[in-house]
């Protein structure tokens, strides 16, 4: 019943994601075969690993919208290092650096919002122009198509391939990261002290404060661990594109927080869950992936997430509305 | 209760002990040098009027407020600098006065959160809603442990706050007015339970308005006034006569106000049939010239949302509102029509402006000078002659509203409202965190008012402020008006009998 209820944004999404899977089917027979869903699955890691991060910190009640720049950040910087020492170790250790330095930047967000006690749309807002910006003036323009040997290696590193259609599908390892991630994240959500006080910061941090939680403790690691799958989520993307490119990922922090959103995720803080994310972030790179097929220009895409976005924000803004009216609380004209 | 007390107070070693505390915020002293003892296994009455300083109090020992000086012993071992942490760790659990429980959660996440534990502690879904379950089960409460919170009504929250502090693990338990939107039988059943658990051991600092209550559980009594304490001791020492006594050093207000005849004259205003489905139900009142009607209901019974309705801030879903005879079209820009809220700071005043800037803002008019302009020599001037009028304790009316005390704040917050000259004040708990002088001040200010015509209506959640001020009460049970009633044949406990009596089952 409750989880029912809980779960009415799971389910609607789930139900939208296959009705308008039906849709795309029926227009176009090429969507059902096995290459382009595990093709969805795997432009999923990316935003998907973003999205995550972005969802811990809306669920104690912040915002980060410096998590593409922190990305590019760290996986150009990890490249950087990694051809610099010569380095020729296993695609974990870069994985391993590039979250670490996704961390830094994590760090740098959580001290400026906890310490200054700062908004942290603002300051979020200002460390993405500033970590790009950092990037572009310290350590590179160009874009490096000479990755590590490890890292081009990973590119093609597929889990397995099924060799149904005309050609080969093959299901990429990042897509099993990604996955192992986002049930670690449900888990420590659902069933650790942390992921409780999580919540509890997000809805009411007075609250959470008189019953002993250590509230910027738990708001810091919120930002680190968004920083840290930033770091992943940037490393990731650079071996599936096989080039370190410092422009890229630029923008994706609008597609990110619209799917966290879209999954039931509340500005407001207090709500959230792994599985709405999840969701949101196939039901946006379904679409924008699909749009080719059914005959769609490919830069309609950012129409359909500005649109998603404010779907998001819009549905529990009405519900929330219909509940005022009910109580009688008169809207400000 | 029926131990001698002298005999226990001798051997045991004390539960909370607070020695010397102070706390003074910015120009406010809150709590001035106080000290405290809590038997173990006992329950201590801690009574005093709004703003006297026993919030700041339970805060300290909870670690929520840290003092500026002063000790603070758990059983027998002092704390220095108590924090959430600590204080929980020692035992305390605490009923908040707003509650301080999650809205986005369920019943059973809210009962069993624990914000101490280290981060990476896996908590169990099925040992939660078993803990939460027994947790209800001590307290005979019956809430559905999957829904949230924020959808509960006030009483029903009040329970879970209420049922939190009763986990295994809890020694001492801070209730601060846990009774405020309960029934009689929900506080019978409560105080049962309370007496029962300190016969096991625990020990309770119970605050509550309602004396009764305090009296007749309660084995030491501690009364604070203005941020001291001024008597404590066994309860036996104590009835309620002496504790309202100490509680107002003595301050006793001229009850029973005489009203002005209004022979056969229309109200000003007139409610008829107002409902709002989710809150209260066919409301039919009315209120005359120079008029005070109180309303008095539990928290929760929907007395502020029918004080909202009539002044427009509430859209109610039938009924109507006639101010002389006639349908305003929005009784929110109505000058005439004014509502004083309880929460100056969020609610009622721009702290940051200055207080003239604060009065004036309702009645611009009166501070335009040439070219019909505001003049700032003007609003000076208007300020200053509201300053004198409500006595407003500031150097000059150029500093921020924030530099003033509670009770100056509250008088600023009146001027403000009376300064466009209205017709109808509802007034929300206009002396919440108020010290005792300002408190018979604003009492005299109101009346002032409605000797002058004005007609009102007091919500207010204590009897006694009722009893002082108005002419008549009016009764709200569970969204309902059950009765009005002239002060003149009232008595305190008669008329706390008739809010308890509550309107749930």
């Amino acid at each position: 019943m409750t989880w029912l209820r809980s779960g009415s944004r799971e389910l609607l999404l789930a139900a939208v994601i296959i009705g308008l899977s039906l849709i795309f089917g029926l227009l176009n027979s090429q969507f059902f075969s096995v290459a382009h869903l595990f093709g969805i699955g795997r432009s999923m890691v990316v935003i998907g690993l973003l999205s995550l991060g972005l969802l811990l910190v809306l669920i104690t009640g912040g915002i980060d919208v410096s998590v593409s720049a922190t990305a590019v950040a760290s996986m150009y910087i990890t490249t950087v290092v990694l051809l610099e020492v010569d380095f020729h170790g296993p695609f974990l250790v870069g994985a391993l650096l590039a979250g670490a330095v996704g961390a830094c930047f994590g760090l740098v967000n959580a001290v400026l919002v906890t310490r200054l006690r700062l908004p942290s749309l603002i300051v979020t807002l200002g460390t993405l122009t500033l970590f790009r910006g950092g990037l572009l003036a310290f350590v590179g323009t160009q874009r490096l198509r000479e990755l590590p040997a490890q890292m081009s290696e990973f590119s093609s590193s597929q889990l397995f391939t099924v060799t149904s259609g005309v050609r080969p599908a093959t299901f990429h390892v990042s897509v099993l990261v990604f996955i192992l991630v986002a049930v670690a994240a449900a888990w420590a959500l659902r069933s650790t002290s942390w992921g409780r006080s999580m919540y509890a910061v997000g809805d009411d941090d007075e609250a959470a404060k008189r019953l002993g939680v250590a509230v910027t403790r738990v708001r810091v690691t919120a930002f680190v661990l968004a920083g840290t799958l930033a770091g992943l989520a940037g490393i990731m993307s650079g071996a599936l594109n096989r080039a370190a490119d410092p422009y890229t990922i630029v923008g994706m922090e609008m597609d990110a927080l619209a799917a966290v959103i879209l999954g039931g995720a509340a500005v407001t803080g207090g709500r959230g869950t792994v599985l709405g994310t999840v969701l949101g972030v196939a039901l946006i790179t379904m679409v924008g992936s699909s749009l080719v097929l059914v005959g769609i220009p490919t830069a309609w895409r950012q129409l359909f997430v500005g649109l998603f976005l404010l779907l998001g924000v819009a549905l529990p803004a009405l519900r929330q509305r219909r509940i005022a009216r009910a109580r009688g609380i008169v809207e400000a004209a | 209760m029926t131990s001698d007390p002298a005999a226990v107070t001798s051997t045991a070693v004390p539960a909370v002990e607070v020695r010397g505390v102070r706390k003074t915020y910015g120009t406010v002293q809150a709590l001035v040098g106080v000290d405290l003892t809590l038997r173990p296994g006992t329950v201590h009455g801690l009574v005093g009027e709004n703003g006297s300083g026993k919030s700041t109090l339970t805060k300290i020992i909870a670690g929520v407020v840290t003092p500026d000086e002063g000790t603070i012993a758990f059983h027998g071992e002092p704390v220095d600098a108590v924090d959430p942490r600590s204080a929980i760790q020692h035992g305390v659990r605490v009923i908040f006065q707003d509650l301080a429980l999650f809205p986005n959660m369920t019943v059973a996440e809210n009962l069993t959160f624990e914000g101490e534990r280290p981060l990476l502690r896996p908590v169990s879904r099925r040992v939660m809603r078993r803990q939460a379950r027994s947790a209800l089960d001590t307290l005979e409460l019956d809430l559905p442990l999957d829904a949230r919170l924020g959808d509960l009504s006030t009483a029903e929250r009040q329970l879970v706050a209420i049922a939190r502090t009763v986990s295994s693990e809890a020694r001492i338990v801070l209730m601060d007015e846990p009774t405020a939107a309960l029934t009689h039988q929900e506080i019978a059943r409560l105080l049962s339970t309370v007496r029962r658990l300190s016969d096991q051991g625990l020990s309770f600092v119970f605050i509550s308005h309602k004396l009764r209550e305090v009296v007749s559980i309660a084995d030491d009594v501690t009364v604070i006034r203005d941020g001291a304490v001024v008597s404590s001791g066994p309860a036996a020492d104590y009835d309620q006569d002496r504790i309202s006594s100490l509680m107002t050093g003595g301050v006793v207000e001229n009850t029973h106000r005489q009203r002005p005849a209004r022979t056969g004259q229309p109200p000003v205003l007139e409610v008829s049939g107002l409902t709002l489905s989710s809150s209260f139900h066919d409301i039919d009142l009315a209120l005359h010239e120079g008029q005070i009607l109180g309303l008095a209901g539990l928290v929760g019974s929907g007395r502020i949302e029918i004080g909202l309705a009539i002044v427009g801030l509430v859209r109610p879903d039938r009924g109507e509102v006639r101010f002389h005879g006639r349908r305003l079209t929005d009784r929110r820009a109505d000058r005439r029509l004014q509502y004083v809220p309880d929460d100056r700071v969020t609610e009622g005043l721009y702290m940051d402006w200055s207080i003239a800037d604060n009065v004036i803002v309702n009645n611009l008019s009166d501070a335009l000078g040439r070219g019909r302009t505001l003049a700032p020599t003007k609003v000076v001037e208007v300020g200053d002659q509201w300053r004198e009028r409500l006595r407003i304790r500031t150097p000059s009316v150029q500093h921020p509203a924030a530099s003033l005390s509670g009770g100056n704040q509250q008088r600023v917050l009146l001027a403000r409202s009376l300064a466009p000259g209205p017709e109808v004040v509802v007034l929300n708990n206009p002396t919440v965190g108020v010290d005792v002088g300002s408190r018979a001040d604003i009492h005299n200010l109101i009346r002032d008012a409605a000797d002058h015509g004005t007609a009102i209506l007091l919500i207010s959640d204590e009897p006694a402020e009722l009893l002082a001020v108005c002419d008549e009460i009016a009764f709200v049970q569970d969204g309902r008006l059950t009765d009005q009633r002239p002060c003149a044949a009232l008595e305190e406990q008669e008329l706390i009998d008739i809010v308890g009596q509550g309107g749930r089952t």
